[in-house]
């Protein structure tokens, strides 16, 4: 059994999480066991403060990002999202592709109001695969739904990046 | 302290004595050191009033040493002896240096670090760094009238693994207890936000002699919380010298100018560069050696096309940096100035512009990061502050990663990952009964291996003979709140440690460190011996107080009566040992205690942490 960052934190393992709710939590546990606290103690304790504060902050990584908290969520639950399992869906693929694409042409036009409206658009999937992981893994208990969509959403998140990179490149 | 500081953060384990520490900025121009006093940090000032420290080492053949002010003057007469912005060489191999200023020194190649050749020897950046932090060390011994605990440190924060290590083994020779190496823009942040009270995202501009960096940080409810850094760790005010300099020698149809008018016209460029932050022209006036005169105006706005490249230069990480912080200007509540070349009018019109807002520029750009420094080594020696209770949250500036096949990167730790952290990555062997691996760790954000920092490279041994893929090697990387890695592997399937050897490519190792103390105590007043006596009755006594305020605190309830009596028993024995004044003795008894003391460390940290988050183990978390 995984250890649970929710614990961690004293929250309760659900996906919606309010982004103050986590800083919060984050900030009370970091003033205790961050290393500054202990630069006068001895080695062990020194050495104590050092794991406790990095596991603090891969905890605040962890749960900050929707799809790491997602994925996070689903290992508690005894699901491995990289372990195969959920299938992604032809219409899915067919449609990254054509993202892809539609990326590489504006890209090699230098169109930064094409990269502006592919950023829009996968913005907009993004949320909604958002708001279907709340329903999956809070309302309805489908761990298997939700899989799916986290399997989605990584997709998304890339092809963002690689949108952000892109304008980051016509910028310079 | 430590284990009090749980209970309530921040106060001091004994609070009617103040204990003094320092925050030391080891600038490559100038350097400066700042304490706590009655409350609030100030720089303290030399005999003559002077509170900047050139930052300038000029060595004699009879083993003297100059540093500072006087060192400063006599660059041009004794070029090759008097050395100055070595910071830029800290941490550096010869092969990284493709900066013509700092061809003016002979430079050598030792062990993959670059040397510098005076007439008192061969020297290291790291040496002569020393003897900056050495001047620093007494002046603030004697202007605070007693014994430092520690010092914070502060690096820019684009320095890399190897320059902070560098910047770390400098210190320790200057015998300096090194309580945190701070990033310079933090430190400036700390300053302005613990000084003005403000709230907000504020990007920290920080431009000194030879490194700028740019720092984004939030600073809310007593957290400074850095967002994202970037910069570019060879890029500073001396590169719009040398622009101004090579103005000079086309001007003047200078050919080939010796070592000493080098350093003449060198200087001339940086005074005529200062002028013209307050001036519109400034005269340039110089007789090189063969008795030609130089004679020249420089206009503001020939400076300002001189360096534009340079200021445009900055911009980039800028761009970088809020994009990594995932805000845009419009998010920023304020720009931060720091460094001298930040006083560059052509400086703050670009900042303003990129930023749409004035920059903050009420705290002295040469102080701010002296000062911080000192109110974070203030709080860090457990004393309390004038503030309150606050906490610092910095970042690794550049991934970690290792080679993989083909001299490709593999991204370990992201940079701007909030320190500290850790990451771990399972690798397995490819020929059947292969006993060990070699790792190679690099540090930057480029793809191929020979484009990023070589740190080190392992050698794991020790793992038991399988077929081929079988073994689970987890080497896993660990950056503490210093910013410095160490690396670790464990065999997985077998639970056998493997053998690490961790051999730097740059920095020192603890006995070249040893011998170099041993060496400059030959020629001081400091007996090597007795101040290691005296660095473990220190070391002794403070982890007897520890100790004893933790049991006070809650009446040693986490423990059993065997355990107590146990540890209690440790405690004596090390106070025996104090009486007798055997440093090696003292080290032993030490370490004994430490070794049983530590698992009550744990509960005592779970138990006071608990109260805080009930119902919960956080060593099940670590």
């Amino acid at each position: 059994m995984p250890q649970s960052y929710f614990s961690l934190f004293n929250l309760e393992p659900r996906f919606a999480l309010p982004g103050e709710q986590l800083d919060a939590a984050y900030r009370q546990l970091a003033a205790q066991v961050h290393p500054d606290r202990f630069a006068n103690a001895a080695p062990a304790e020194q050495r104590k403060a050092l794991s406790l504060a990095t596991s603090a902050n891969e905890a605040y990584r962890t749960l900050k990002r929707p799809l790491l908290r997602a994925q996070h969520l689903l290992g508690l639950r005894g699901v491995d999202v990289l372990d195969g399992g959920a299938r992604i869906s032809q219409e899915f693929l067919l449609e990254q592709m054509d993202w892809r694409e539609t990326l590489s042409d504006a890209r090699a036009a230098r169109n930064a109001k094409g990269l502006r409206q592919l950023g829009d658009l996968v913005r907009r999937r993004a949320a909604g695969l958002l708001q279907q992981l709340e329903a999956h893994l809070d309302a309805n208990d489908d761990n298997c739904a939700a899989a799916q969509a986290v399997q989605q959403l990584m997709f998304v998140e890339k092809l963002l990046f690689d949108i952000d990179e892109a304008h980051g490149l016509l910028e310079a | 302290m430590a284990l009090l500081s749980i209970a309530e953060p921040g106060q001091s384990h004994s609070p009617h004595h103040h204990r003094l520490a320092i925050g030391i900025d080891l600038g490559t121009t100038n350097s400066a050191v700042a304490a706590v006093r009655d409350g609030s940090a100030t720089v303290l000032a030399d005999e003559d009033g002077m509170r900047l420290l050139p930052s300038v080492v000029q060595y004699f053949a009879d083993g003297r040493i100059d540093v500072g002010h006087e060192a400063k003057r006599n660059q041009a007469a004794d070029p090759f002896n008097t050395l100055s912005s070595v910071k830029r060489l800290l941490g550096r191999g010869l092969a990284d240096l493709a900066e013509p200023q700092s061809r003016a020194y002979r430079l050598l190649e030792a062990g993959g670090m670059v040397k510098l050749d005076t007439i008192a020897g061969a020297r290291s950046p790291v040496e002569v760094s020393a003897e900056i932090l050495k001047v620093l060390r007494v002046r603030a011994e004697a202007s605070l009238g007693g014994e430092l605990v520690g010092a914070v440190i502060t690096v820019p924060a684009y320095f890399d693994d190897a320059q902070r290590h560098a910047t770390k083994d400098a210190a320790r020779l200057a015998g300096l207890n090194v309580l945190r190496l701070l990033n310079e823009p933090t430190a400036a942040a700390v300053a302005y936000g613990l000084e003005r009270a403000g709230e907000g995202v504020f990007a920290v501009y920080d431009l000194g002699g030879g490194t700028f960096d740019i720092s984004i940080l939030r600073l809310s409810r007593g957290v400074f919380e850095v967002l994202a850094v970037n910069g570019d760790s060879a890029l500073g005010g001396d590169d719009f010298d040398h622009a101004v300099y090579e103005w000079i020698v086309a001007q003047a149809n200078v050919t080939a100018p010796s070592p000493s008018d080098q350093r003449l016209l060198l200087q001339q460029a940086r005074r005529a560069k200062e002028c013209l932050s307050s001036q519109h022209e400034a005269d340039i006036f110089a007789r090189l050696s063969g008795g030609a005169p130089v004679n020249l105006e420089l206009a503001r706005a020939t400076l300002d096309q001189l360096t534009a490249k340079l200021v445009a230069r900055t911009m980039a990480p800028v761009r970088k940096a809020l994009r990594d912080a995932e805000l845009t200007v419009a998010d920023i509540t304020g720009v931060v100035l720091v460094g001298g070349a930040t006083r560059m009018p052509s400086i703050r019109r670009a900042v303003a512009e990129y930023f749409q807002r004035d920059p903050l520029t009420d705290i002295d750009p040469d102080e701010a990061v002296a000062l911080g420094a000192a109110i974070q080594a203030n709080a860090l020696a457990g004393n309390r502050s004038a503030a309150g209770d606050w906490l610092l949250l910095d970042v690794i500036p550049l991934s970690l990663g290792l080679e993989t096949m083909g001299g490709l990167t593999e991204r370990i730790i992201p940079r701007n990952s909030t320190l500290p952290v850790a990451r771990a990555q399972d690798f397995t062997t490819f020929k059947d009964g292969q006993t060990a691996m070699s790792i190679h760790v690099v540090q930057g954000e480029r793809e191929r291996v020979a484009d990023c920092r070589s740190l080190a490279r392992f050698e794991l041994r020790g793992i038991p003979p399988l077929v081929a893929g079988a073994a689970r090697i987890r080497v896993t990387f660990q950056v503490d709140a210093d910013g410095l890695l160490s690396v670790s592997a464990r065999e997985q399937s077998t639970g056998v440690e493997a053998q690490v050897t961790v051999k730097p490519s740059y920095g020192l190792t603890d006995t070249e460190i040893a011998t170099m103390l041993h060496d400059s105590h030959t020629h001081a007043e400091l007996d090597a011996r007795l101040r290691s006596l005296h660095e473990q009755v220190v070391e002794a006594e403070r982890l007897l107080e520890s100790i004893d305020s933790a049991l006070k605190a809650d009446d040693g309830s986490w423990l059993n009566d065997a355990e107590r009596a146990s540890l209690e028993g440790a405690m004596a024995s090390l106070r025996d040992t104090l009486k007798d004044g055997d440093a090696d003795r003292i080290r032993v008894a030490a370490e004994a205690l430490n070794q049983i003391s530590a698992p009550f460390a744990a509960r005592r940290m779970d138990s006071a942490v608990g109260k805080a988050f009930a119902g919960r183990r956080l060593t099940d978390f670590a």
